[in-house]
């Protein structure tokens, strides 16, 4: 587990962590957002004791890392957002570099990078100069590095970043199945501004905004919290009148969000979709399909940001 | 060493491998070993050795390897953290259990190590063309003297370790590997000027001097290096001066 409280950070006149608080639990995918200067890097930086912050103090396994940021960098594995390579070496001797660098033996080191280099499709590239890799390969190549020493808690700044849509979807991927192989157990921080990713890979969620957190746990508990009620596509058998429609507006607690053919959807609770089929039912209108449109954590990120930079302004 | 040799062997493999860097080196060796053996050959051919000449020569054996030692080390110097940072790779190296300490001493040490040594064949090969134009102006001087090698030795040591000290900690301080290599050579020139002027001037500086300047160079690089490894971090390591 890794418990984030109270973190400050400045550079010069900028703040940019105003007291960071959250927890990545143990043996979970946390996620972490915010758009493009909220502080995700800078937190976790600050987690992996490369910067030390003016306030506040990470805990993991019961020590402060910003002290002791030895146990955090031999208990992590780390992709950065915008990393390099030694481009002049071949991915065998590139994981072997930082292998010994993790105190693994000849033969551990050897043994392990086989091993990663297979389950990462590799194989055949490893003799290859990491110059004529394309992005994917050497993010595939990043993430073998930060599983070589079998780090308990893996940190990824945005992993997807600056790839094509089909290396995403394949650094995604690999990190699903790995989430279930080899990563399973491992508490996993991820930061991304692609909230899809994030929807699809994380398990608990922690929003940055300017600075602070917003919001911090499940995906269920963020929908609670932001108090977006559920979306209903109903299909019905004939159109209806726009004053029905209003009539309904008025009398029940929902909101009409579009219409497209004779195809409704509408915003309310699940017990007032309910009473808007009684009612059309009791006009005489049948109800083809009805479906709940979920609600993606883009809409709902982007609902919050809404909120909030209108608390701002006001 | 506390993984500093890790990094003294993976910035010998990053020499070996990072062409352009290697054949900069390797002009600057071949031009630094050619140099005194075209010149004595000139001087020699066009009958112009005279026992003042070799006299000056002399003195500026004492100087020469270390300048050929100082520009090794400024371009070793400057590449080091400002070249890492470059490639983005600092911040992956910073995350690892290395210390700052281990990282900044294994590049240190292997900036001198290689400066030192390539400066080697030079030294021998400005000593050899002066001994030879010694024995053509037929003197009778003994040469070369062990203070005099004494001094050759602790100037061109204490020059390089100097220079890379100031050179590194750039490096450290400034973002790109360009800054750090303009603010290299604004250290050099002003040093090379001043030696060329020494020499040229024949302005004889004895040995013994040479000896308790270069000692007073080591003392002041020492100083710098403690206080350095005492206040180095990997936040600097990543950022620089530079922060945000």
């Amino acid at each position: 587990m890794i418990e984030v409280k109270e973190l400050k950070k400045s550079f010069g006149t900028v703040n940019v962590l105003k007291g960071v608080s959250f927890i990545a639990r143990e043996k979970r995918v946390n996620g972490l957002i915010g758009h493009n200067g909220a502080g995700k890097t800078t937190t976790l930086r600050i987690i992996l004791g490369l910067l030390k912050p003016d306030h506040g103090s990470v805990i993991v396994d019961g020590y402060d890392v910003t002290k002791r940021p030895e146990i955090i960098w031999r208990k992590s594995g780390y992709i950065a957002e915008e990393e390099g390579y030694y481009d002049y070496l071949n991915a065998y001797e590139y994981l072997e570099f930082f292998a010994r660098i993790y105190g693994l033996t000849r033969h551990e080191a050897h043994k392990r990078i086989k091993e990663l280099l297979e389950t990462l499709g590799m194989e055949n590239y490893s003799h290859r100069r990491i110059i004529t890799y394309s992005r994917g390969m050497k993010r595939r190549l990043a993430l073998a590095r930060a599983l070589l020493h079998n780090p308990e808690i893996l940190i990824l700044d945005e992993p997807m970043s600056g790839l094509s849509p089909e290396a995403t979807k394949e650094i995604r991927d690999l990190i699903l199945k790995l989430a279930k192989e080899e990563l399973a157990g491992k508490t996993i921080l991820i930061s991304s501004h692609n909230l899809w990713e994030i929807e699809q890979i994380c398990d608990d969620i922690t929003i940055l905004y300017r600075g602070r957190v917003v919001f911090t746990g499940t995906l269920e508990e963020l929908r609670d919290t932001i108090g977006i009620k559920p979306r209903f596509k109903i299909r019905l058998s004939r159109p209806i009148s726009l004053e029905f429609l209003n009539d309904l507006q008025s009398s029940l607690d929902l909101k009409l969000i579009n219409v497209n053919n004779m195809e409704y959807t509408i915003e309310c609770s699940e017990e007032t979709i309910m009473k808007v089929l009684n009612e059309f039912s009791k006009a005489g209108v049948n109800i083809l399909s009805l479906s709940e449109e979920k609600m993606t954590l883009n809409d709902i990120y982007n609902e919050l940001w809404r909120r909030l930079r209108w608390e701002e302004q006001k | 060493m506390g993984g500093a040799e890790i990094i003294i062997a993976k910035e010998l493999v990053h020499i070996v491998k990072n062409k352009s860097l290697l054949a900069q080196l390797i002009f600057i060796l071949v031009f630094s070993v050619a140099f005194p053996q075209i010149f004595a050959y000139s001087m020699i051919n066009y009958e112009r050795v005279t026992p003042q000449k070799v006299f000056t020569l002399i003195e500026l054996s004492k100087y020469y390897p270390s300048m050929i030692g100082m520009l090794f080390a400024a371009i070793l110097a400057g590449e080091s953290f400002a070249g890492e940072r470059e490639r983005k790779t600092m911040e992956i190296l910073a995350a690892t259990p290395l210390s700052a300490q281990s990282i900044f001493i294994g590049k240190l040490l292997f900036s001198i190590f290689i400066a030192l040594l390539l400066e080697i064949p030079t030294s021998m090969s400005f000593t050899s063309a002066v001994y030879h134009l010694k024995d053509v102006a037929q003197l009778s001087i003994e040469f070369p003297t062990s203070t005099y090698l004494l001094a050759c030795t602790l100037s061109s040591w204490s020059l390089t370790i100097l220079v890379t000290t100031v050179v590194i900690t750039a490096s450290l301080l400034v973002k790109t590997k360009a800054a750090a290599t303009t603010f290299a050579f604004t250290v050099l020139l002003p040093i090379a000027l001043l030696i060329t002027a020494v020499s040229l001037y024949n302005i004889t500086i004895s040995d013994e001097l040479i000896v308790t300047i270069s000692v007073l160079f080591l003392v002041v690089s020492i100083t710098v290096l403690t206080l350095m490894l005492k206040h180095i971090s990997k936040e600097l390591m990543i950022l620089g001066l530079m922060r945000r």
